[in-house]
């Protein structure tokens, strides 16, 4: 059995790169997003209000697998019935994976817009207010004291929500992404062996989730060290 | 001469809500003047120093640094800065020391400082670095240069505020009782240093409790009561000869 796990492993080891990119790019943009909404939401502004906090009430009160699903078919069905049929965007909207790039990163930025609004608002008023007063213009108060202090403040939380965005990466093997899952899925099929494609892809999680979180206590060690101890 | 006035405050009022905090105040400082504004707390003497630099917005009245007027406007009923690059600008012109030092946490005591010379005045940063250095050295604490504001005593970053104040190189200094959140023992550090800018000629506006300071090292002391300026003068004659009986309480409570 042992050595039936280890024949599995070189194979799902060559889908990780499509795992880890996924994870990356919905990561990535769901950080940048995540501020966008995180914004929005404290910005006071009803129209910005409303719309950010409906959707992170939607994302994160629906299961990822029904809104990949929803999105995946729905939009299946809807798309080639308009003009995006025949425009240049078809070939790419015919790939699976960018459904899954969309539907993981909105709920990626869902889950950091909610840390991250806390965490803006957590940043002491007089550090704004000197910044103010010194001359400095809202948007580089944003960017030079609030953002960074508030994401050394929110980056416990952001980096556990990467390592479930990691493992949440795998509901695209339903919708046919050879990543690490759907490999293992399909090498069942293959080898007609039930349990021993899964543990190779179990272990490959566990260990990428392990250097992942040895990075990110790195990270955190690093960038809160001016709080008082 | 009116290019002599560094700042000039005309008949600033001011309400939160229902509560008139000023009731028209007018200020004049010429270059080199050290303006005290003492009063008992709710009298509007920190809000009046925050509306010198629109930290809050005054409801009517005027603010003019140098020869330059802050354009405000209506919005919706309110008072609100016309031309919020205006605003900026002069700003820069201005120094602020808060109560809380209000230090930037994530930078260090060295960043803190060049922060807004090397982004907001342009200077390079071997430039702001060797300006920083040398306030460090005025305000005695450069051997503090890559510590963390966390890490320092209150006096040390009180210091720290001051030397990022004067890093933009600011026209006039204000002062928002800059020793009222220290522990008594570092009460001195922080007042040799105020009045050490005093003597160099700097323009300060001064909110404080410190009687002794204010005797010191003002040209004009201007004791408030209810958002009303009650009584002004140099303060040797003021402090030993209030003509006010408010004044005259208040110095007793005070003393």
């Amino acid at each position: 059995m042992i050595s039936d796990i280890l024949q599995f492993l070189p194979p799902l080891i060559k889908a990780l790169p499509l795992t880890l990119m996924l994870t990356a790019v919905a990561g990535t943009l769901g950080l940048f997003f995540g501020i966008i909404l995180a914004l929005a939401r404290i910005s006071g502004y009803r129209i910005l209000v409303w719309p950010s906090f409906t959707l992170g009430l939607v994302m994160r009160g629906t299961p990822l697998l029904v809104q990949l699903y929803l999105v995946y078919y729905g939009l299946g069905e809807l798309l080639p019935g308009t003009w995006v049929r025949h425009s240049w965007l078809w070939p790419y909207l015919r790939n699976a994976i960018w459904y899954a790039i969309l539907v993981l990163t909105i709920s990626q930025a869902c889950y950091n817009a909610e840390v991250l609004r806390g965490a803006i608002l957590a940043v002491p008023k007089g550090q704004i207010e000197a910044a103010r007063a010194v001359g400095m213009s809202p948007g580089r108060i944003f960017r030079r004291i609030t953002l960074p202090q508030a994401f050394h403040a929110a980056l416990p939380v952001l980096a556990s929500d990467v390592i479930i965005l990691l493992k949440a990466t795998s509901l695209a093997s339903t919708v046919t992404i050879m990543e690490v899952l759907g490999t293992a899925r399909a090498l069942q099929r293959e080898t007609m062996m039930i349990l021993e494609p899964l543990i190779a892809a179990a272990i490959i999680y566990f260990v990428v989730v392990l250097i992942l979180t040895q990075l990110t206590s790195l990270l955190e060690r690093k960038a809160t060290s001016y709080r008082a101890r | 001469m009116a290019n002599d006035i560094a700042l000039a405050v005309r008949d600033i009022r001011k309400k939160f809500g229902p509560l008139e905090v000023l009731k028209g105040i007018s200020l004049e400082a010429r270059r080199g003047d050290v303006i005290s504004l003492i009063g008992q707390s709710g009298s509007g003497k920190s809000t009046l120093l925050r509306c010198i630099n629109y930290l809050e917005t005054p409801d009517s009245g005027e603010i003019i640094v140098g020869d330059e007027v802050i354009r405000a406007r209506p919005v919706r009923g309110r008072m609100s800065r016309a031309d919020r690059r205006q605003l900026e600008l002069v700003r820069r012109r201005l120094g602020m020391v808060f109560q809380n030092f209000n230090l930037w946490a994530h930078m260090t005591v060295l960043e803190n400082i060049i922060e807004g010379p090397r982004h907001l005045l342009g200077l390079t940063r071997d430039q702001a670095v060797a300006e920083a250095e040398q306030l460090l050295e005025k305000v005695g604490i450069r051997e503090k240069r890559d510590s963390y504001p966390s890490r320092l005593s209150g006096g040390q970053q009180q210091r720290v505020a001051i030397a990022r104040a004067l890093a933009m190189n600011p026209e006039v200094m204000l002062f928002d009782e800059p020793t009222s959140a220290l522990d008594p023992e570092l009460v001195q550090e922080v007042l040799q240093v105020i009045k050490g800018l005093a003597a160099e000629g700097r323009t300060m506006i001064l909110v404080t409790h410190e009687m002794a300071l204010a005797r010191d090292i003002s040209s004009e002391v201007v004791f408030l009561h209810q958002g009303l300026v009650e009584e002004r003068g140099a303060p040797a004659e003021m402090m030993s000869n209030p003509k006010s009986d408010r004044l005259r309480q208040f110095l007793r409570m005070v003393a």
